[in-house]
């Protein structure tokens, strides 16, 4: 029987593979009664149908094994905009910005204890982010060069046409010339001609660096405002 | 952390139902473990605990029929410990020790760990429980080997799948050629000729069935992606 007073929140909790840590997590919230019910499921594809069905918070708990930046893209994707709750085996300021910049509620230490759980559920429910206090103001200085980073590299990457810029993310991506030219129906050698301008612009030599730089600018510059 | 439930708790209609205890390092699993055991009337859970010295307390205390414990990942020789420690605090009444274990982790060094069943996190929580009242019981067989066949063709193999088929030094020439890095570099910088450079690139191309570098170098760019969060080392 449903209680109508009390806990208030539908969680979903994750843990990658883990289908008895999940339900551990989730059977502490519960028990806290900070939750109302919980969706435990060990795949992020069944975390993403859970957000559908319209739960109030997410707890991915112990790491993510995708790209968290992917995971966060298929949430926007979805018109969802779900706190999600990362507790990570490992965790510092560096990778704490980096969640909040992929949409993240926030991260905690999987060390941590039920209490700050519960508290971080409650506040990640509330729109608030959840930043561990003893690296809060480290978390802060690295936003702020991510934020900058990203600036510089969508500075660099308005700098290319339409067309050098497509053929840059299909290098990054691993594509060759014939390959490029193949998709973009043009000839190899209006393909090479645009590994040049790149190789002008971009300040690189050779298709390899050329796509190196493409990956780390394409990365920096990516995230939602 | 060390949760307890008050003392009147184990009195009244749980007085007959199963004395568990819980250690896992992290507080967050403790807790959780204890929740999912506690769901189970027949089960009394008298405390779930992180430290060690609190879990042997425990243990001590007459009545303590088994304790549920976190399974150390890396060393089968620390699990061993903690077993003897825990049954030499039992003082010779019969304790369960059931191990909860990593869903990657290999559990075949466990055999002779002392403990009486092994419970993978892969599992459903109903599992545990089983597993614990079938210890109590003395229905279990020394170790649970059809959980550990169920680990062994469950678990899907841990991150970066692709480039796992690689040796250590064809993964280090990938990550270079992620870089951008040309042959000549790779080899200046590994330390090695160029031919032998060359001919690791196209091992690791031909075992991860890329027909070029730009190929393989995205795929280097991917298989980092998957360790920013996933991974416990190296950070």
């Amino acid at each position: 029987m449903p209680h109508m007073s009390g806990p208030r929140i539908d969680a979903a909790v994750v843990c990658h593979s883990e289908r008895l840590i999940a339900a551990a997590v989730a059977a502490l919230l519960e028990e806290r009664q900070v939750v109302r019910s919980t969706a435990t499921t060990s795949s992020l594809t069944r975390l993403l149908s859970c957000l559908h069905r319209g739960v109030d918070v997410a707890v991915v708990f112990d790491g993510v094994d995708e790209d968290v930046s992917e995971l966060f893209e298929a949430i926007r994707h979805g018109g969802l905009d779900t706190p999600v709750l990362l507790v990570s085996p490992v965790i510092d300021a560096g990778l704490v910005a980096q969640a909040l910049e992929a949409g993240a509620a926030g991260m905690l230490p999987s060390s941590c204890s039920p209490e700050l759980l519960c508290r971080s559920v409650i506040e990640a429910r509330m729109g608030n982010a959840v930043v561990p206090t003893d690296i809060r103001a480290a978390v802060l200085e690295a936003l702020r060069a991510l934020r900058l980073r990203r600036h510089a590299a969508r500075h660099r990457l308005s700098l290319l046409s339409g067309v050098d810029a497509h053929v840059l993310q299909a290098l990054s991506d691993g594509l060759t010339v014939t390959e490029i030219a193949r998709q973009m129906s043009l000839s190899p050698h209006t393909i090479r001609s645009h590994v040049r301008t790149l190789s002008d612009k971009l300040d690189v030599r050779g298709q390899l660096r050329i796509a190196a730089v493409g990956r780390s600018l394409i990365a920096a510059a990516r995230c939602a405002e | 952390m060390n949760v307890r439930t008050s003392p009147d708790a184990a009195a009244g209609p749980q007085s007959a139902a199963v004395r568990v205890a819980v250690f896992e390092p992290r507080p967050l699993v403790a807790g959780g473990l204890a929740a999912v055991l506690s769901a189970d009337p027949e089960i009394h859970v008298i405390g779930a605990t992180s430290s060690i010295d609190d879990a042997l307390g425990m243990v001590a205390e007459a009545g303590t029929q088994a304790i549920v414990f976190g399974v150390p990942d890396d060393s089968a020789e620390l699990c061993r410990d903690l077993a003897a420690r825990f049954a030499a605090a039992a003082g010779g009444r019969p304790l369960g020790l059931i191990g909860v274990v990593s869903a990657g982790r290999d559990v075949a060094d466990l055999l002779s760990s002392g403990l009486l069943a092994v419970v993978t996190t892969s599992v459903a929580p109903d599992v545990l429980r089983e597993t614990v009242m079938g210890v109590v019981r003395g229905e279990e067989s020394p170790l649970q080997l059809s959980l550990i066949h169920s680990r062994t063709t469950h678990v899907p193999s841990a991150k970066g799948d692709q480039t796992s088929v690689l040796t250590a030094r064809e993964r280090e020439v990938l990550r270079a050629i992620g870089n951008g890095l040309s042959t000549k570099e790779i080899a200046a910088e590994l330390g090695i000729t160029v031919n032998t450079a060359r001919t690791h690139a196209q091992r690791l191309m031909s075992k991860l069935s890329v027909h070029s570098r730009l190929q393989a170098a995205a795929l280097a760019a991917d298989d980092t992606a998957h360790s920013i969060l996933g991974e416990r080392e190296g950070l």
